[in-house]
């Protein structure tokens, strides 16, 4: 499958630079050292147990939690070459002049930077995981925190790589991502709290990422939730092959 | 097969803002042909060959590859185009082998037979010896080799080169042209170029663009002809008036050239045998009698110069 190609392609580029090296050993040592601090507050005062929700709930739902936050900055470092790098090398014309569809290229482009996230996903579960030695883990918790983790990464690399196709600078793809990002992640909540009419705040507080990430950490599971980020990616993914069909109608 | 028409293209136009790059471009190109596309810089060469790989969509017109029209079916199109864009669409981190890999992959070449497409292209480009090296460390002509296996890895019908030597050392200037001779002999070819030359020594038929319209288009025998031109151009010591010239046979007018030498345009029936002994039995002291023929590059200025002065003149 093509898809594939593209993908596998994407993936070896990252690891081919030094650039996911460095992130995957930084996110080690980063939850390593969350977890090693998280354990000893909880060993020492176990009235921590914020509502009940049990060393998985404390520490590890945390590290998750914490990891998807890191991914606002490396989803945009990791996406802004997809088509971006393309577009200034001219090697995107390898795959314009291709047999294969702007659709198959776009979906290649992120299993690829899905795959990072699944690989990157690993850290933090088997740190974790450690913890099997000293007690039990809630394994739906573990299970709905690892999802939620997935989907916030996959949603930020989808935005990144929609933002790659703007442009051919690659530091402009990046600023963007971030942005977009962090307006869907935050800012859309804060905006959505000054306005008063209802129906633009409801509509605005849907958009926030981090509102429907939250449940997952929490143990939920919800199918609104789950239609969200379905939601979110599909439209992303839309953009990015209409913004690269009308690439060649420009310039 | 031969005279199959492959490649289609009709009353194509393409804009750019208020800028017309192209306007009402016409070209066929049949199976087994070598097709030159020529034209100063910015005259639109690689406007065209873009939009006939499907990189950039025409403001309005038709391409049809092998009777597939590239904006309907594009995946039908496209399978039988290889393209060779001016600058070589290379990842330069992987190894030679590994990008023509993963072009063979993109070109749904199926997984067992992709080595033995690999093998050929390689061979048929040269590029034996340095497979397993980074793209990144090869010289320019190695890496312009690398784009042209690119786009025959998949043995497509047609083959687009665009400016395919430039920036390349003599040497490997006639390397890739006799590799484009090469390919004319089993795919149909477009050569896109700005050298004259390159035009004379591969192509079969000559199409010739300038400001985004077509100046000329002829086979290269048909072009040969055009250049020659009746004129020769003499060198007299002692020369007599310009009536004693035109009351030879055959001289239609002459020309005084400012280093004292004669041009004299003549008709068929003009042989110049006889200017030479017309030239000794009255003492003009012939020093040079060099028969004057148009070289590609006149016609070339003379196409694209004539075309400014009529654009301007309309202005």
């Amino acid at each position: 499958m093509i898809i594939f190609s593209i993908a596998q392609r994407e993936l070896r580029n990252m690891f081919n630079s030094l650039l996911a090296w460095i992130i995957l050993s930084g996110i080690s040592l980063i939850v390593f050292l969350i977890l090693v601090t998280l354990v000893k507050s909880y060993v020492e005062n176990p009235s921590n147990n914020l509502g009940g929700i049990g060393v998985t709930g404390t520490i590890a739902s945390s590290i998750f939690y914490f990891c998807s936050y890191l991914f606002i900055l490396i989803a945009p470092m990791l996406s802004m070459r997809s088509f971006s790098g393309e577009f200034k090398n001219k090697t995107s014309q390898l795959l314009f002049s291709a047999p294969i569809s702007m659709t198959e290229i776009v979906l290649g482009k992120c299993l690829g930077l899905y795959l990072f996230s699944l690989i990157t996903a690993i850290i933090p579960l088997l740190i974790t995981l450690s913890l099997v030695f000293g007690t039990d883990l809630d394994a739906g918790l573990y299970f709905s925190s690892l999802l939620g983790f997935l989907l916030v990464t996959f949603t930020f690399m989808t935005i990144g790589i929609f933002a790659s196709s703007l442009t051919d600078h690659i530091g402009l793809a990046a600023f963007s991502s971030i942005g977009i990002i962090l307006f869907l992640f935050w800012l859309v909540e804060l905006v959505a709290s000054l306005i008063k009419i209802d129906v633009l705040q409801n509509a605005l507080q849907y958009l926030s990422i981090s509102k429907h990430a939250a449940a997952f950490y929490n143990g939920q599971i919800n199918s609104s939730d789950l239609v969200f980020f379905v939601l979110i990616i599909t439209t992303f993914i839309v953009l990015t092959i209409r913004k690269l069909d009308s690439y060649r109608m420009q310039h | 097969m031969s005279g199959e028409t492959l490649i289609q293209v009709e009353h194509l136009y393409r804009d750019y803002g208020n800028l017309h790059a192209l306007a009402d471009i016409n070209l066929t190109l049949n199976r087994g042909e070598v097709l030159g596309f020529l034209g100063p810089n910015g005259a639109g060469k690689s406007t065209t060959m873009q939009i006939i790989s499907g990189n950039l969509a025409p403001t309005s017109g038709s391409v049809r590859i092998n009777g597939f029209d590239i904006l309907d079916e594009p995946r039908q199109a496209k399978a039988a185009l290889g393209f060779l864009p001016e600058q070589p669409p290379l990842y330069l981190e992987l190894t030679v082998i590994e990008y023509l890999a993963y072009c063979a992959k993109l070109n749904h070449i199926p997984g067992k037979n992709i080595t033995q497409a690999i093998n050929k292209a390689c061979e048929r480009c040269g590029l034996g010896d340095v497979q397993k090296r980074l793209i990144a460390n090869l010289s320019k002509g190695y890496q312009q080799r690398v784009g042209i296996a690119q786009a025959i890895i998949h043995a497509p019908d047609v083959v687009i080169l665009d400016e395919p030597t430039v920036g390349l050392d003599p040497i490997q200037i006639r390397e890739i042209r006799q590799l484009i001779r090469e390919l004319g002999n089993d795919h149909s070819v477009i050569l896109s170029t700005h050298i004259l030359p390159e035009v004379q020594s591969t192509c079969d038929r000559v199409i010739i663009i300038n400001q985004g319209k077509i100046a000329l288009e002829d086979s290269l025998a048909g072009l040969d002809s055009r250049l020659k031109k009746n004129i020769i151009t003499v060198s007299l010591a002692n020369p007599p008036t310009i009536d004693a010239f035109t009351s030879l046979t055959g001289i239609n007018s002459v020309e005084q050239l400012d280093d004292g030498r004669y041009q004299l345009h003549y008709s068929d029936d003009f042989n110049p045998a006889d200017f030479a002994s017309s030239a000794v039995n009255n003492h003009w002291q012939l020093n040079e009698l060099t028969p004057q023929t148009g070289s590609l590059e006149q016609m070339f200025i003379d196409i694209t110069c004539s075309d400014n002065n009529t654009q301007q003149a309309s202005v």
